[in-house]
């Protein structure tokens, strides 16, 4: 054959070779994906049944217990610390390394790192009934545990109050833990409207810029619009710098941040070592308004990006930080 | 035994015309020396009855073939090239080298049956390299590395042989030596050889015939006195000479006078 | 002969061991016992556990085949492309086909694909054709009418790669949180358990290294030079197309389930040239049978250094494989070899 049919020829038999081998794939548990617009679970708030319990994650998949999951694997820290928060911590049988909230999560087995290959090892050996993943893992890792017989419950991060919720009603229903999930709802419900509340009388909306990393501190990190972080800086009353760029995780260049001045500058990556210091002795800072006025604070970068119950202290320290004069 | 017949072979080499119709033949058992300035077209001309140049005009044939409808490997098994020793292939031991000059008779994985292993172990033996057999090419000295490359030129049995300035780089035993081969060669096993150099006392010494080349075209041919005057070696390359007759052979002798 | 021996005896160890050792502790004997079970027509009572037995048979034993074909192609390439370019810095990846496939797999990673489209499949196909593009558009920039320069070709395969390179960069800075899921890929290793893998693999690199084997003996003679080679009745640009087609082809297939794991295409072939000289018709199987060894000895050690994570395994090679290639330079220094 000619050598410019080769190619073609070849890739060709790749995709013959892919669908012969994508049609064998069936995984032990759950189906194929299915078309879903809203990718939340469609669960009810009330206390769990005994009946199968059946939700869809947030990939659209329907997943089948049949009865609440006594042994869990948390694959992300908010889902560690949702599990504990809402009672669920005896049936935590597995975390990852980086979940070190709360204390009773340390004498929880870790199954290691979730960068790059997944521990499933490990995992496997814990013998859980249901493992619940979040956004890190990617699509074709849950299909890769599927397949090794594991329920998996993927949840996407909540990057507000509401999706918080939803979350946790879902890892309710899976754990049997309904009431002791809309107690702690409620609580932060509670929370956040003293905090709409206590806002309602504020006359000015800062405007605020959250430096995430500085590893290159002429081009900072920062978060934009469709993050829970962003979602807390709209609650506080203020205008987010970084909802100016357009991505979620922007990467903002000092050039930007000195001409538009915010009026406070949080810094998230204060547990790196930054400081307010060595931020207004950056070049160029010493014309920017929070500079000057002294409104550059460290803020906890746990509460304030681990998208789990704990956002609600994130949100009353920032609203305590940007309107010091509505919060005693 | 077989000719080589070139007719009106015109050859361009990156859009300069290099050989314009050049006719010549070479019989088996002849040595046609070819000489020329440099840039005449003398390794073109070798590149080019190799197959490994293109042609632009002109025909190539052995007896009655054309080698123009030949492949790789028919062409191989009737003309074998000994090029200028470079030290590519170092790696190699002799016999492996050589082997490989079996290449065109050989299957596909290049594993030697008993004529191979034969064709091989005598040409080894022709170019005293038995006992080197064993050294890798790089070990050995420029002599010995144009002899692995004749001994490899021989192991291609072919009718045809063609040299493109093997003695080069040799020094003046080793050249002696690689031109009396050559001419063993052509008259032991009836090889037509056409060798090309710049040596114009060795080509006087070893070839029957004298082929000279200025500027792409052929501009004498015939028996060594008749081709090495004074006056074809002054129009050629531009260099006033004597020619004299070797006291032992009578052939001519070029001796270069200064200006 | 004794050189193949000692090295198919090494992979045998190998595959061995990658079976009993892994993150989670298993005793050999139960390993035994369970393979033998999973064997058709034997039947053990079961004394292990459930989760063991998925362990061995759906994670290490497809995975430990899946890092041997891995190995094996990178290396059998790997010796191929350092011949056919008649240069020791040659590798798999020399022409583009680790770029490419990082690029295309990168790309799929970036597009949020609505769930009925989604595919386990989709990024390796991607990454597949992403490396053969890169392939044939690096071909068609290099050739000269119907000949390709080598020179050329390597020059050309580097301005895409490093064009590739920075695409894909840029697609992982300006896509979320995508990074770790990239650089798994670039770092080499398979998201992929199971068998489904394997298979798919298999008969690219068995179909690719086998037709690589019968160039062995037209590879020793293009060492020689392309007009050596061309006037001892080797068909050159033939199999200049045939060897970069096969080759490219063997490697993209491997990268695209394996990520890029570099190294072992590079040092492989010239461990087995030291050892066992410089004849390709050796040096291309030897390469596949030492390949596969030393990827699963080099993916041992990434899974149970840190375990119970794993490190990338193209770490493990380049952190193995820099001072290996330093002593590989001093012996060069001392005899010839290449």
């Amino acid at each position: 054959m000619s050598r410019k049919s080769f190619l073609p020829a070849l890739l060709v038999l790749f995709a013959l070779l892919l669908a012969a081998c994508g049609g064998g794939a069936t995984p032990a548990v759950a189906p194929e994906f299915t078309a879903t617009t809203a990718p939340q679970a469609t669960a009810t708030s009330a206390p769990p049944t005994p009946t199968p319990i059946v939700l869809v994650d947030g990939l659209g998949r329907e997943v089948v217990l049949a009865e609440p999951a006594t042994r869990v694997v948390a694959l992300s820290t908010s889902i560690t610390e949702s599990l504990f928060a809402i009672g669920a911590g005896d049936q935590v049988v597995g975390r990852d390394d980086f979940s070190t909230y709360p204390e009773e999560a340390l004498q929880v087995e870790s199954i290691g790192s979730l960068f790059g290959e997944l521990p499933a090892e490990a995992i496997l050996a814990l013998e859980p009934d249901l493992v619940i993943a979040a956004e890190t893992i990617a699509p074709e890792q849950v299909t890769a545990l599927e397949g090794l017989g594991l329920t998996i419950f993927w949840q996407a991060n909540p990057i507000n109050f509401d999706d918080l919720y939803a979350n946790l009603r879902e890892m309710a229903v899976l754990t049997g833990r309904g009431e002791q999930a809309e107690a702690l709802i409620a609580s932060i419900q509670a929370r956040v409207a003293a905090v709409e509340s206590a806002l309602e009388g504020a006359e000015d909306r800062p405007l605020v810029f959250v430096e995430l990393d500085a590893t290159d501190p002429d081009n900072p990190y920062t978060v934009g619009v469709g993050t829970f972080l962003d979602t807390l800086l709209a609650l506080a009353k203020s205008e987010n710098l970084g909802a100016r760029i357009d991505s979620p995780w922007p990467q903002a260049s000092s050039e930007f941040l000195i001409d538009q001045n915010p009026d406070v500058i949080l810094l998230a990556d204060a547990d790196w070592g930054i400081t307010p210091e060595a931020v207004a002795a950056r070049a160029g800072y010493d014309t920017i308004a929070a500079v000057q006025n002294g409104q550059v604070f460290p803020i906890d970068s746990y509460l304030t990006t681990v998208p789990g119950p704990r956002m609600v202290d994130g949100l009353e320290i920032i609203a305590a930080l940007l309107h010091p004069d509505l919060f005693e | 035994m077989k000719s080589v017949q070139v007719k009106e072979l015109c050859l361009a080499y990156d859009g300069f015309q290099v050989v314009k119709g050049v006719d010549f033949t070479v019989a088996p058992g002849e040595v046609l020396g070819l000489i020329g300035p440099n840039g005449a077209g003398k390794s073109t001309l070798i590149r080019a009855l190799s197959g490994v140049l293109p042609i632009q005009s002109g025909e190539v044939w052995v007896d009655g073939t054309d080698l123009g409808t030949l492949s790789d490997s028919q062409r191989a098994r009737l003309i074998a090239v000994v090029p200028q020793a470079e030290p590519l292939g170092g790696a190699y031991t002799v016999r492996q080298a050589v082997m490989m000059g079996r290449t065109p008779y050989m299957n596909w994985m290049g594993n030697p049956g008993p004529r191979d292993q034969a064709f091989v172990k005598r040409a080894l033996e022709f170019a005293s390299l038995a006992d080197l057999a064993g050294r890798r090419i790089a070990e050995l000295s420029g002599g010995e590395q144009q002899r692995v490359l004749l001994a490899r030129a021989l192991a291609q049995d072919t009718p045809i042989l063609l040299l493109d300035e093997p003695t080069s780089h040799l020094d003046l035993q080793h050249q002696i030596n690689l031109l009396s081969l050559v001419r063993r060669l052509a008259k032991e096993n009836h090889l037509a050889v056409l060798l090309a150099m710049h040596d114009l006392n060795g080509v006087s010494l070893c070839a029957d015939r004298v082929a000279l080349l200025v500027d792409g075209r052929l501009v004498a041919l015939g028996a060594p006195d008749e081709v090495l005057t004074a006056e074809n070696i002054a129009a050629a390359y531009r260099a006033q000479v004597e020619i004299i007759a070797h006291p032992r052979y009578g052939t001519p002798l070029v001796l270069p006078l200064q200006d | 002969m004794r050189l193949f021996s000692l090295t198919f005896a090494v992979l045998l160890a190998a595959l061995i061991l990658s079976v009993v050792l892994g993150a989670v502790w298993i005793s050999p004997v139960s390993v035994l016992q369970i393979i033998t079970d999973a064997l058709p027509g034997v039947e053990l009572s079961e004394v292990w556990s459930a989760a063991h037995a998925a362990i061995v048979l759906d994670i290490r034993l497809p995975h430990a085949i899946l890092i041997a074909l891995t190995g094996a192609a990178l290396a059998g390439s790997g010796a191929a492309y350092q011949g056919l370019f008649r240069n020791p810095l040659a590798d798999p990846y020399l022409i583009g086909v680790a770029s490419g496939a990082g690029l295309g797999a990168v790309a799929a990673m970036a597009i949020h694909w609505p769930t009925e489209l989604w595919n386990l499949y989709l990024i390796p196909a991607a990454a597949f054709l992403g490396a053969m593009l890169t392939i044939w558009l690096v071909y068609q920039l290099a050739k000269v009418r119907n000949i390709v320069p080598l020179t050329t070709l390597i020059l050309a395969g580097v301005a895409v790669g490093s064009f590739a390179s920075a695409l894909t960069s840029f697609l992982m800075l300006r896509s979320d949180a995508q990074i770790y899921r990239a650089i798994s890929f670039l770092l080499g290793g398979s998201p992929l358990t199971g068998w489904d893998p394997v298979l798919a693999v298999l008969p690219y690199v068995i179909l690719g290294l086998g037709s690589l084997i019968f160039f062995g003996h037209p590879l020793n003679v293009l060492q020689f030079g392309e007009e050596q080679a061309k006037q001892m009745g080797v068909s050159v640009e033939r199999v200049k197309i045939y060897v970069i087609v096969i080759a490219s082809l063997t490697t993209a297939a491997a990268v695209a389930f394996s990520g890029v794991i570099g190294f072992v295409g590079l040092i492989v072939p010239h461990l087995f040239r030291l050892l066992g000289g410089p004849d390709y018709r050796k040096l291309i199987p030897l390469s596949i049978i030492g390949g596969a060894a030393a990827l699963l000895l080099a993916d041992m050690l990434a899974r149970v250094l840190l375990a119970p994570s794993s490190l990338p395994v193209g770490i493990v090679t380049a952190l193995a494989g820099a001072p290996f290639f330093l002593w590989i330079l001093r012996r060069a220094k001392r005899e010839v070899f290449w």
